[in-house]
């Protein structure tokens, strides 16, 4: 219920002024108001007026009820300086519109060029008051918007840039074989899943969703990714907090049993079409739908495959009415907190692309409520693992895989640590440094 | 003259405002849900309608529309859901990128349109007829996002001529603004390093944008000029004794220019329109690439500003070509 | 026309800028990083994806940090069905 930080007292703004429990009040409390970005994390559970400033240096949270998630999602409401942001408001706006291109942090980059949509120049702070990892670190960097993979890849080949982030799974494995340049992989909690509609149409039946699951064909999902890639053991990724492995229950893929309980939902021979939703343009998630297709030929279903872009999936996705009978999916956890995942079951997620198969039991519903006022762990892990088994055995999406995490570096930048809470293609720059022995002659 | 130009511009105005009620109708036909896009994923209903308010998406349409148009005549294009940014702001940024590109590549497609359409008219039937021929029906067959990606390919990545994207290198200031066009602007202030450097970053995507039209402009042209050959005042030049270069480039060439002209309208319009997938793959900061994204993302007030620029545009050059006739042809009088 | 096409070869030779890796400016070594997904606000209030939220970690610090730490995998490893460890 109340959560205390004490502040260490080093700690300036890029202005120089200090942090202090303030601008944390400030910055919670700016958030809270504006009801955008990360205000979701907090937004029930906390109000403004449960911020306590206990002294320059400690800060003090009163959230309404029990929270357990609160750890998690405070690393990503980031501290601002009160004084820069209030100095630019403009008609009660609290600064927004100054903010879009200029900053008010403590963090170890300032901005130094900023041009949006082309690049943004990122400066190193010297002395920056956590110091540094290394002391080759890098001067700054330049986040440099080249949105075609095939362009980023010509790009790192010819040195225009030094790290890619998004190049095709093929092309990783090149450029892991390419002189001067390596390609860190890790796993990633990022699962792929093709979610049915539980409330509406063929897949609204329990049986038929399983005979799809058992139709399946894994394997296919690890080729796609050339192997770069794990099945899910669990509704959860595969080492989150709160997983559990269940790989003795996965659905893989096994065409008797689908056809027994194509037989329990009363089509033995099938003899319907469902149609698979995918993001337009996302090669893998087409050839997802073509393996999805064959499998399901087996069962007597036919699949039509539909390309839409994301607006328009996520739309269609919003209402049970609408969600397509099989829809691709990407999620990625934001906050390290099994809530996070467990939400995704819940009806509170109605609207959300995460729930386009719109899955609600009771029993799911009430433990994701009870495990998130739950403050102790063991008893938390308990209620993680009952929803867990019985999300499995309702079956509300084909549960697939994780693919990992690739980036391609050049080799004289270094030190790059992987955290997997990060969101998908985003790097720490902080801990990058330069090994000069690498470094080519300019 | 003066009332022509009157009608035409008034014409102008009803075009736009036709244009206008249809884009901003049919974007919003398709069932998506900006405001919750841009709230995020995770964004709860209360955050979702907030933002909806804020963006005046709560409104009901027509009076989203009423207010789109009050906005416009105080030159407020509305505010991007998904940059934050004022939408005039935004067009103000990206918009001479992609004119810069433009009219670079038409300039570069007529200069050599011309000369090559001549030439290959004049040796109609020799070798380098055929070569000409076969580069223009290239141009009219291959598609320009797979030549964009060749040319970067082979330019770029293997032979490493060019640079693959972008519009300036880093450390290369730009030039100081007067047009905004980097290569004009260069020029003026003798920043030969900046003009050096986005020349080299024009080259490919002026290339790829401007093949198609390269290649009409060459097979307009060698007919025009073939045609023209044959006539009675160019046999009546050749025999007063001009020199042959003269003939050709001045006699012939300023009766085989109109046509070319009339290309030039419509392909600017064309080439407005190609900026889209050229810009993506040369990752060129123009409105192409801007106005992609933002119907990728349903974003409603940047697809309504891209679209009204490019069809103002389109509308003054068209006007600006058919002015230009009558310089071109004496004959043609404006009623 | 031959003084044409000598006059566009040479042009072909001598424009190009030969692309360089990394950048030395004022005697600070900067990297580029290649991105698919732009940025479009310096406010941690308001937006968040990833490529906001690389910046916004660059730029601002909050009260705790991430730092869940997984091995790198050996290269070539078999990926297929190894579990990862729980946390």
């Amino acid at each position: 219920m109340t959560w205390t930080f004490y502040l260490v007292k080093n700690a300036k703004f890029h202005n120089g002024d200090p942090v202090t429990a303030e601008a944390v009040k400030f910055s919670f409390e700016r958030t809270l108001k504006l009801k955008k970005g990360p205000a979701w994390m907090l937004l029930n559970v906390l109000d403004p007026e449960g911020i306590e400033v206990v002294d320059d240096y400690t800060i003090r949270f009163h959230l309404k009820k029990p929270y357990a998630p609160f750890a998690a999602a405070v690393p990503w409401w980031y501290i601002m300086n009160p004084n820069q942001v209030m100095a630019h408001e403009e008609n009660g706006d609290y600064g927004q519109a100054w903010l879009r291109d200029h900053e008010a942090g403590s963090g170890p980059f300032k901005i130094r060029e900023w041009k949006s949509g082309e690049y943004y120049w990122l400066e190193a702070v010297d002395d920056y008051w956590k110091g540094w990892p290394h002391p080759d670190h890098i001067g700054g960097y330049i986040f440099k918007l080249i949105r075609e993979a095939a362009t980023q890849k010509q790009a790192l080949l010819t040195g225009e840039i030094d790290i890619a982030e998004g190049v095709t799974p093929e092309d990783f494995d090149i450029l892991a074989q390419t002189p001067g340049i390596y390609v860190p992989e890790y796993r990633g909690w990022t699962t792929f899943g093709i979610k049915m509609n539980t409330k509406k149409g063929y897949t609204a039946n329990p049986m038929i969703r399983k005979a799809i699951c058992y139709a399946f064909d894994y394997d296919a999902l690890i080729d796609i990714y050339g192997g770069h890639a794990i099945l899910e053991t669990s509704p959860f990724p595969t080492g989150f907090k709160g997983y559990v492995d269940l790989s003795e229950w996965m659905y893989r893929q096994d065409l008797d049993k689908a056809k027994q309980y194509m037989a329990m939902a009363g089509y033995p021979e099938g003899g319907f079409e469902l149609e698979y939703v995918y993001v337009a343009g996302l090669e893998e998630e087409r050839q997802i739908g073509l393996v999805l297709q064959s499998c399901l030929a087996e069962i007597g279903i036919k699949v039509k495959l539909v390309p839409l872009i994301w607006p328009e999936m996520v739309a269609r996705g919003a209402k049970a009415e609408t969600a397509p009978d099989l829809v691709a999916v990407f999620v990625t956890p934001v906050m390290n907190d099994p809530d996070a995942v467990a939400i995704q079951y819940h009806p509170m997620s109605e609207g959300a692309y995460y729930y386009m198969h719109h899955y609600e039991n009771p029993r799911v519903t009430a433990l994701v409520d009870k495990a998130r006022v739950t403050v102790d762990w063991e008893e938390r892990a308990k209620m993680y693992d009952e929803i867990q088994r019985i999300i499995l055995y309702d079956a509300p999406e084909i549960f697939g895989m994780l693919y990992n995490r690739r980036w391609a570096l050049r080799e004289y930048v270094q030190g790059f640590k992987f955290c997997p809470m990060r969101m998908t293609s985003e790097i720490d720059m902080y801990y990058l440094y330069i090994d000069k022995e690498k470094l080519p002659p300019k | 003259m003066l009332n022509y130009i009157l009608r035409r511009l008034l014409l102008l105005v009803l075009t736009l405002l036709g244009l206008s009620v249809l884009t901003f109708f049919i974007a919003r036909v398709a069932p998506t849900d900006p405001a919750r896009l841009a709230a995020g994923p995770y964004a709860t209903e209360e955050m979702v309608e907030q933002l909806r308010k804020e963006f005046g998406l709560d409104k009901p349409l027509v009076t989203q529309y009423l207010l789109y148009l009050r906005g416009i005549l105080r030159g407020d294009l509305g505010r991007s859901l998904r940059t934050r940014h004022p939408v005039t702001e935004d067009l103000g940024r990206f918009f001479p990128a992609t004119l810069e590109l433009v009219l670079f590549s038409l300039g570069f497609a007529v200069v050599l349109g011309i000369f090559l359409g001549t030439l290959s008219a004049v040796y109609h039937d020799r070798w380098i007829d055929q070569f000409v021929r076969l580069l223009s029906i290239s141009g009219l067959g291959l598609p320009p996002f797979w030549l964009a990606l060749m040319l970067q390919f082979l330019f770029a990545t293997i032979f490493r001529l060019f640079p693959v994207s972008g519009r300036l290198s880093f450390g290369v200031t730009p030039p100081t603004p007067i047009t905004h066009l980097y290569l004009v602007d260069s020029l003026i202030t003798g920043n030969w390093r900046a003009f050096v450097d986005s020349l080299s970053h024009i080259i490919l995507p002026a290339i790829s944008l401007s093949f198609p039209a390269l290649a009409s402009i060459i097979r307009i042209n060698r007919a025009d000029v073939l045609d023209v050959l044959n006539k009675e005042f160019i046999t009546s030049a050749r025999a007063k004794g001009l020199p042959e270069r003269v003939v050709i480039w001045k006699h012939m060439l300023r009766n085989a220019l109109i046509p070319t002209t009339t290309m030039i309208g419509l392909r600017f319009g064309w080439m407005l329109g190609g900026t889209v997938l050229v810009e993506t793959v040369f990752n060129w900061p123009g409105i192409g690439l801007y106005g992609v994204q933002s119907a990728i993302y349903s974003d409603f007030a940047p697809i309504m500003g891209v679209t009204l620029l490019i069809g103002f545009s389109f509308c003054l050059v068209n006007l600006l070509v058919d002015l230009l006739y009558g310089v071109l042809d004496p004959r043609i009088r404006y009623v | 026309m031959k003084r044409f096409l000598v006059g566009v070869a040479a042009l072909v030779v001598l424009l190009p800028v030969l692309a360089q890796a990394y950048e030395v400016i004022d005697g600070k070594i900067y990297v580029v990083f290649g991105a698919r997904q732009p940025v479009f606000t310096l406010d941690p209030s308001v937006h968040y994806d990833w490529s906001h939220r690389q910046i916004f970690q660059s730029v601002y610090d909050a009260l705790l940090k991430s730092l869940v730490i997984l091995p790198n995998l050996p290269p070539g490893s078999p990926n297929v069905g190894k579990p990862l460890p729980t946390l």
